[in-house]
């Protein structure tokens, strides 16, 4: 039996209760308030003919509904006025909701996307701790974090597991782990996936989300998300946490998306599942993504 | 000698780099790797980190390129700058030099001075030599950095693993 291609996951969604649209994602972009206000980006960019609309399951995302250019850029995206990034993927960081004078792991960091939103959140203040493993992805992420104008990061490369070595427990994680995307991100994406793929990319997740809560002080908030649909990825990965990791689940406050499956391919998961979210790209309008809030016990 | 100047140039430091624009005020910053940054807590500093802090500056061969926040201290504190048209800062941030008819404003830069280029709005948008009367329409500016460079930085990182 084929276990890749697009009827393969067509199928495998409807038996989750999903679908695969065909949605062209909007291009968004994130407010840098360490930069600029919104209200000043706005008259800024309306006067190069470009118009934006508030997405309002957001705190700084607008949709761009008209542009004659690439937001890609111009010189208020150099100047890092702001971030091109996908709705729901600004929605961790509001979930694990840092404040300035935090202590913060960001673990797997690039490009940077949510360090620059944890370090605007923060107002520059308190500390991110960032790890990225892979050397390749170093340039963009250290790009980001000087275009953004982060103050209040320190950057290593390596796995996540080096930072038990810092000898401090954080009370606030952010693990936007590493997966296999979904089918909006990626052109083609249906015949590059496969479920063998699928499930290794589970098993370094489970490694990672290990070596965080390590890292996790009692009482401490680990966000964990990913932009798959795969529930070996999102909820069979936090059925194992909460098995085999000094951790619950609380709930994931979200304006948008779905309750967690607590019910995969006739497994019966752990009711508290139901707390994390779950966006399914024809309800939400966004790519498909998923969101856990972790507390260590 | 070739190879001599060279290193001798990549001992470029801040203050040498600022000196370059007549300023005298100096960020404190330090080498971290092959960058410079303005940072307080030395505790992580042991463990070679990548970024640490403020960004001010990158070594690169000979010289320094400003990181975006240092540049925008240029821009306020240089002795000599121009601005351009919304046309030239265009130009000029996709890697070309300046044609006089994209001068707005000046501050009695002549021949051979280096200048902040400012956009209409005051932002800094790189720096250059000026090397002819700004009052001319042909190339006035010769473009030495821009803030396009951050991408054209992170393309050719990208090229450069791709080959690798």
């Amino acid at each position: 039996m084929a276990s890749g291609g697009k009827e393969f996951f067509r199928e495998r969604y409807e038996r989750l209760g999903g679908k695969i649209v065909d949605l062209k994602l909007q291009q968004v972009i994130r407010v840098n308030t360490l930069r600029i206000s919104a209200k000043d980006l706005i008259a800024r960019l309306a006067a190069l003919g470009v118009e934006l609309e508030r997405i309002p399951f957001t705190r700084n995302g607008y949709a761009v509904k008209k542009s004659r250019f690439s937001l890609g850029a111009i010189t208020e995206f150099l100047l890092g006025y702001y971030y091109v990034q996908e709705a729901a993927a600004q929605l961790p960081v509001d979930v694990l909701d840092p404040k300035a004078g935090d202590v913060v792991l960001d673990c797997c960091a690039a490009p940077g996307g949510k360090t620059t939103q944890l370090a605007a959140a923060m107002d520059n203040k308190g500390t991110i701790i960032s790890y990225e493993l892979k050397e390749h992805r170093m340039p963009s992420l250290l790009m980001n974090l000087e275009r953004c104008g982060v103050q209040n990061a320190v950057v290593f490369q390596g796995d996540v597991s080096l930072a038990k070595g810092l000898g401090q427990k954080f009370t606030k994680i952010l693990l936007d782990a590493p997966c296999a995307g979904n089918f909006l991100s990626e052109q083609g994406w249906y015949d590059k996936r496969t479920l063998d793929g699928i499930e290794r990319s589970s098993q370094i997740q489970k490694r990672i989300l290990k070596n965080a809560v390590d890292c996790l002080a009692e009482g401490g908030e680990l966000v964990y998300s990913t932009c798959s649909l795969e529930p070996e990825e999102n909820e069979l990965n936090m059925q194992w946490a909460i098995e085999n990791l000094p951790v619950r689940l609380e709930k994931v406050s979200c304006k948008i998306g779905d309750p967690g499956l607590t019910q995969v391919f006739g497994q019966s998961l752990d009711q508290s599942i139901a707390l994390t979210r779950r966006f399914w790209p024809h309800k939400t309008g966004t790519q498909g993504f998923y969101i856990a809030k972790l507390v260590r016990v | 000698m070739s190879f001599r100047r060279k290193f001798v140039g990549e001992n470029m430091n801040l203050s040498e780099f600022l000196a370059q624009f007549g300023i005298a005020e100096v960020p404190k910053g330090e080498l971290v790797g092959r960058s410079y940054f303005e940072f307080r807590d030395r505790a992580l500093l042991s463990r070679r980190p990548f970024f640490i802090g403020k960004c001010l500056a990158h070594v690169r061969g000979p010289v320094l390129v400003p990181g975006v926040d240092l540049l925008q201290f240029i821009g306020k504190k240089a002795k000599y700058k121009v601005s351009v048209s919304p046309e030239g800062e265009w130009l000029f941030i996709c890697g070309r030099d300046i044609f006089g008819k994209s001068v707005v404003g000046q501050s009695d830069a002549g021949i051979g001075d280096r200048v902040a280029v400012l956009n209409v709005r005051g932002e800094c948008i790189g720096y250059g030599d000026v090397i002819a009367p700004l009052s001319e329409k042909k190339v006035v500016i010769r473009r030495l950095f821009d803030l396009g460079d951050l991408l054209r930085r992170e393309r050719r990182t990208k090229r450069s693993n791709r080959t690798n």
